[in-house]
């Protein structure tokens, strides 16, 4: 073996060091009609350090049977898959031998090489090279000397092949690489041999401490290729779980940036919660939330405009925090929703479920009941659907403490984020939510609340006065937020003035808003306002019914009924109006879009027409002949639309009906008007 | 988003002819026509769309098809909106820009220019019309005023009585198709200056001319505003050589080899739920709102893909054919 001090093993670090540094460095400066100049200059180094190494094996003499052209003479010849999880390890001779670290150093070669040609575009000689490093590994076991090119190369060729749309090639070679990470670190772990290394001089010889950086990075990167190619072959469950992986590593091992990080992972909160998977979803949450912090502190206004570079950092800052403090309101919302789309099946009674198209042998009510992580609900609702007294729900209420005990002993530790400094900060920002689904008011209030306080937090950076598209979403999730707990709350004034809050809220904004510019957004917060006011209309309805008979037709009573029942109606013409073209003329065909917006605007107009209250009976002629004319238009348009009639089953039946009662019932009114005369 | 009736986005495909050094080199022609609205490239499938245009389309013809009625509706106080998408030799700049001074070899913008002002100088004497141009680019998610380089970071504003816009931005007013012209240069040149990697710059950055049209009837008072975008778009100039193995590059399948991506792979795992993150998504989203008011409501959209028909070109053409058709699909979903 050449001496390590000989000149000639100094030329050749040398030059190593300066391909290094045009590739790295020089590169970037290369200039735009010939960008790959230095790697091309790189290239002709490397080559040449490939046949100076290769003279001075032969000029050595082969003291070992590896010898490069004479053939195999391995006491184990293995054949050329390496895809065997035993040959690699421990099959010819070990990587720390003599002769391994020659292999070692004539394959990083070939592996740089190939990595320069892949930079510059020639995938098949970058192929070839990369190969060729392969090749060479095979003979020897994995060892401390080799195993980061073990890995990096197969990092390589996953790239390569995923970029060539052979996605399960890409996908055997990184699959691989992880196997051998996991070994290595079981069996062996000792800080392994960076791959710049083999060709620096002792006294440049990395630490301890940077070589395991520089491996467990090459790691991270492949968890996260293989995310990207569970992705392309459509596992987004293990895609996810690697994407998580990657994140928990970065943080871990300290290689990440906080407001990225706290970003990426807001982001995989979004993959998790509309699965219901809220213990993970909040934990994502919770741990961007502490990360994002240590971003430090948003610079004050003063101090921001003193310089441009404070200016954009504060800007920055609080633009991320508010994106988080969304995702956060997500996860509130979609946790009352939930939960309220479970309760709303179990506490209403049967033939009401019916007329909403729910049944005991409907797939989302099993879906939200193992979502939720009620396993033991699933016999109950199979038997018990209906109104449930205190003793089922008591019931479920046991049910919930023993999964929450359940989950405590499952907890998955090997999916929770956090460094030593961070895992107690994020327990206890989960400490403030609730993972499982709230069951009555006190624990839906307790989400309202987290919810109302992120709405309150991204409203600050989110004004209307620059942001009205934000802006609105907000208030809409807020509104929502309002919608669910309402459904929680068991006092029928208390819950009217919930849904009063969001007509307040939003009903300002609809009426401010350019009608032309936000068409779409008006139209969302029209249907929304006149279904808050029917809502509160019937409301008001239940009210009066529930008290003493005598004082059933208060006149105030009614003057409330019947604002609120024109309000609802109103939105819902302004709705229908929307539609029309700038001349007023309705649309002949409804869009898919609004297609079935529009005719249960229709039917709802109509039916609110029939409820005014008025002793008048001219006036009640006008409300009924409204309806009828809102009646006829739905089944009108559906004769002449027949594919229409599916968007809108029930109203249509309704209308129908109407259409031949209503006439009826207006002649008779006619007839009472002219004897009254 | 916009509501399709109120809505018309079309695609148009143009390809150009073999040049003279394409076809000394004996390039192969390899597109393959079939009526007025189908190409396939050689072996491959037949890409359809609104309208493809061969070799032999002159300018005139071109613009007349594509962009006059656009140029037509802004000046009715419509918005419009055009987008250009080719790659370095796909005959992109002939088409929207051309012989800046040739009657017969201009391209659209010129054209729609001086459309214009001859629609204006044809007009009414009681019409007052005010056109201001206004010039940026988005690059990784700054949006950078392209007549004033002082303005690097200005943002998108929005009010409720006004569509979403560029704070800031400068807004220039011009009374001939000559200063349009050179607030044009002006712009074009600007975004050369300071940029060390010009290929890497424009294959990741937008950019958008703004043309601004008031007119207002002295006599009644009338005002109608009408906006006409020129949008080129990211990704059609790419770095280095075409593909060697002349197979086509799938860019979804490719993996990302930096993990300053993870959040466009992750914001790809919760696509379509929620909240999208994401750097790419913000470039998106913050096109999206400017040109909010062209793709919301009472607009007219063109896209227009350039392509070359040389076999040199395979790839980059496939990949041409293949974003056009995306954008059809992502419409009409």
């Amino acid at each position: 073996m050449a001496s390590f001090h000989s000149d000639e093993w100094r030329a050749i670090c040398d030059k190593f060091n300066n391909a290094q540094n045009l590739t790295e460095v020089e590169s970037r400066n290369d200039p735009e009609n010939d960008p790959f100049r230095s790697k091309y200059k790189a290239r002709e180094l490397l080559r040449e350090i490939y046949c100076s190494l290769k003279s001075l094996e032969a000029g050595d003499g082969e003291q070992d049977a590896d010898g490069g052209e004479s053939g195999d003479q391995l006491p184990t010849e293995q054949p050329v898959d390496d895809q065997k999880e035993e040959g690699v390890f421990s099959r010819g001779f070990s990587g720390d031998s003599p002769a391994g670290k020659r292999v070692a150093k004539l394959g990083a070669v070939e592996y740089f090489l190939g990595v320069n040609h892949v930079d510059t575009e020639e995938l098949s000689a970058g192929q070839e090279h990369l190969m060729n490093c392969m090749k060479l590994l095979e003979r020897c076991g994995v060892s401390s000397e080799n195993v980061s090119l073990f890995i990096n190369v197969r990092n390589q060729l996953g790239i390569l092949w995923a970029g060539r749309d052979e996605t399960e090639m890409a996908q055997e070679y990184l699959e691989k690489a992880e196997s051998i990470y996991q070994r290595y670190m079981k069996e062996d772990g000792t800080p392994p041999t960076d791959m710049t290394e083999y060709f620096s001089a002792e006294e440049n010889l990395l630490t301890h401490q940077e070589r395991i950086k520089r491996f467990e990075l090459a790691y991270t990167h492949t968890m996260y290729y293989l995310a990207q190619v569970y992705t392309n072959l459509g596992q987004k469950e293990r895609a996810a779980t690697y994407c998580h992986c990657t994140l928990q590593r970065q943080l871990q091992l300290n290689q990440f940036n906080p407001m990225e990080w706290a970003l990426n992972a807001a982001a995989l909160s979004q993959y998790y919660i509309p699965k219901g998977r809220y213990m993970e979803g909040r934990h994502c949450l919770a741990a961007a939330t502490v990360v994002s912090g240590l971003a430090g502190e948003v610079p004050s206004e003063a101090v921001a405009q003193e310089s441009e570079a404070e200016s954009e950092r504060r800007e920055q800052l609080r633009q991320k925090r508010a994106e988080m403090a969304r995702c956060w309101i997500k996860y509130c919302l979609n946790l009352l929703q939930d939960a309220k789309k479970l309760l709303e099946v179990l506490f209403v009674p049967v033939n009401e479920n019916q007329r909403n198209g729910i049944n005991s042998s409907n797939c989302q009510i099993f879906t939200l009941v193992f979502k939720s992580c009620m396993k033991v609900l699933w016999v109950f609702v199979q038997d018990n659907i209906g109104e449930l007294d205190t003793d089922r729900q008591d019931e479920l209420r046991r049910a919930r403490r023993r999964q929450e005990e359940e989950e405590e002993k499952g907890r998955k530790s090997a999916l929770l984020f956090g460094s030593e400094d961070t895992f107690d900060s994020i327990a206890s920002v989960e400490e403030k939510v609730m993972c499982l689904l709230p069951l009555d008011f006190t624990e839906a209030r307790s989400v309202f609340l987290v919810g109302q306080n992120y709405v309150t937090q991204a409203k600050e950076y989110y004004q209307m006065d620059g942001y009205v598209t934000d802006h609105i979403e907000i208030l809409q999730d807020h509104s929502a937020l309002f919608r669910a707990l309402a459904f929680f709350e068991e006092d029928l004034e208390r819950r009217c003035k919930m849904h009063k809050r969001r007509v307040d809220m939003l009903e300002p904004i609809c009426n401010d808003l350019n009608s032309q510019y936000y068409l779409m957004i008006r139209r969302q917060l029209m249907f929304e306002l006149a279904e808050t006011y029917s809502d509160m209309m019937d409301l008001k309805l239940t009210l009066a019914n529930r008290q003493a008979d005598a004082q059933a037709s208060d006149s105030h009573t009614i003057k409330k009924f019947n604002h609120l029942c024109s309000a609802s109606a109103k939105f819902f013409q302004m709705f229908l109006d929307s539609l029309c073209s700038p001349e007023g003329k309705p649309p002949e065909h409804l869009e898919e879009e609004v297609l079935r917006p529009a005719l249960v605007a229709r039917f709802r107009v109509a039916r609110l027409h029939s409820k005014l209250i008025s002793s008048s009976p001219a006036v009640q002629l006008e409300n009924l002949d409204s309806s009828l004319q809102n009646y006829k238009y739905v089944v009108q348009y559906c004769e002449a639309h027949p594919e229409a009639a599916a968007a809108v089953e029930t109203e249509l039946e309704l209308s129908k009906e109407m259409v031949g009662l209503l006439p009826l019932k207006i002649n008779r009114l006619k007839a009472r008007m002219a004897a009254n005369n | 988003m916009a509501d399709p009736a109120e809505c018309t986005i079309k695609v148009m495909c143009r390809f150009r002819p073999l040049n003279s050094s394409e076809v000394a080199r004996g390039d192969k022609y390899i597109p393959k026509f079939v009526g007025e609205d189908c190409v396939s490239p050689l072996q491959g499938k037949p890409y359809y769309f609104d309208r493809v245009f061969q070799s032999n389309t002159t300018q005139v013809q071109f613009y007349n098809a594509v962009a006059l009625k656009i140029v037509k509706d802004v000046l009715e106080g419509y918005n419009g909106t055009i987008f250009a998408y080719g790659q370095t030799s796909s005959g992109k700049t002939h088409t929207m820009e051309g012989k800046l001074h040739d009657s017969e070899m201009m391209g659209i913008i010129p054209r729609i220019v001086q459309d214009i002002f001859n629609y204006i100088y044809s007009m009414d004497e009681n019409l007052e019309f005010h056109i201001k141009v206004s010039y940026f680019e988005i690059y990784l998610d700054k949006i950078r005023d392209l007549l004033d380089v002082s303005k690097m970071n200005l943002s998108v504003h929005e009010d409720k009585n006004r569509v979403p816009y560029v704070k800031g931005c400068t807004e220039r007013f011009v009374c001939s198709p000559e200063e349009v012209m050179d607030a044009i240069d002006e712009g074009k040149s600007n975004r050369h200056v300071a940029v060390t990697n010009m290929n890497e710059h424009s294959s990741r950055s937008h950019s958008i001319f703004l043309i601004n049209i008031k007119q207002e009837n002295t006599q009644t008072e009338q005002k109608l505003t009408g906006k006409l975008y020129l949008v080129d778009l990211a990704g059609s100039e790419k770095v280095g050589k075409t593909g060697a193995e002349g197979t086509v590059l799938d860019e979804a399948k490719m993996i990302n080899k930096s993990l300053s991506s993870l959040g466009n792979v992750i914001s790809a795992l919760a696509e379509g739920s929620l909240l999208a993150l994401g750097a790419d998504s913000e470039q998106m989203n913050k096109m999206t709102r400017i040109l909010q008011d062209s793709l919301g409501g009472n607009c007219r959209t063109t896209m227009v893909i350039c392509c070359s028909p040389s076999s040199f070109n395979d790839a980059e053409t496939r990949s041409t054919l293949l974003f056009g058709q995306r954008y059809i699909n992502t419409i009409n979903d």
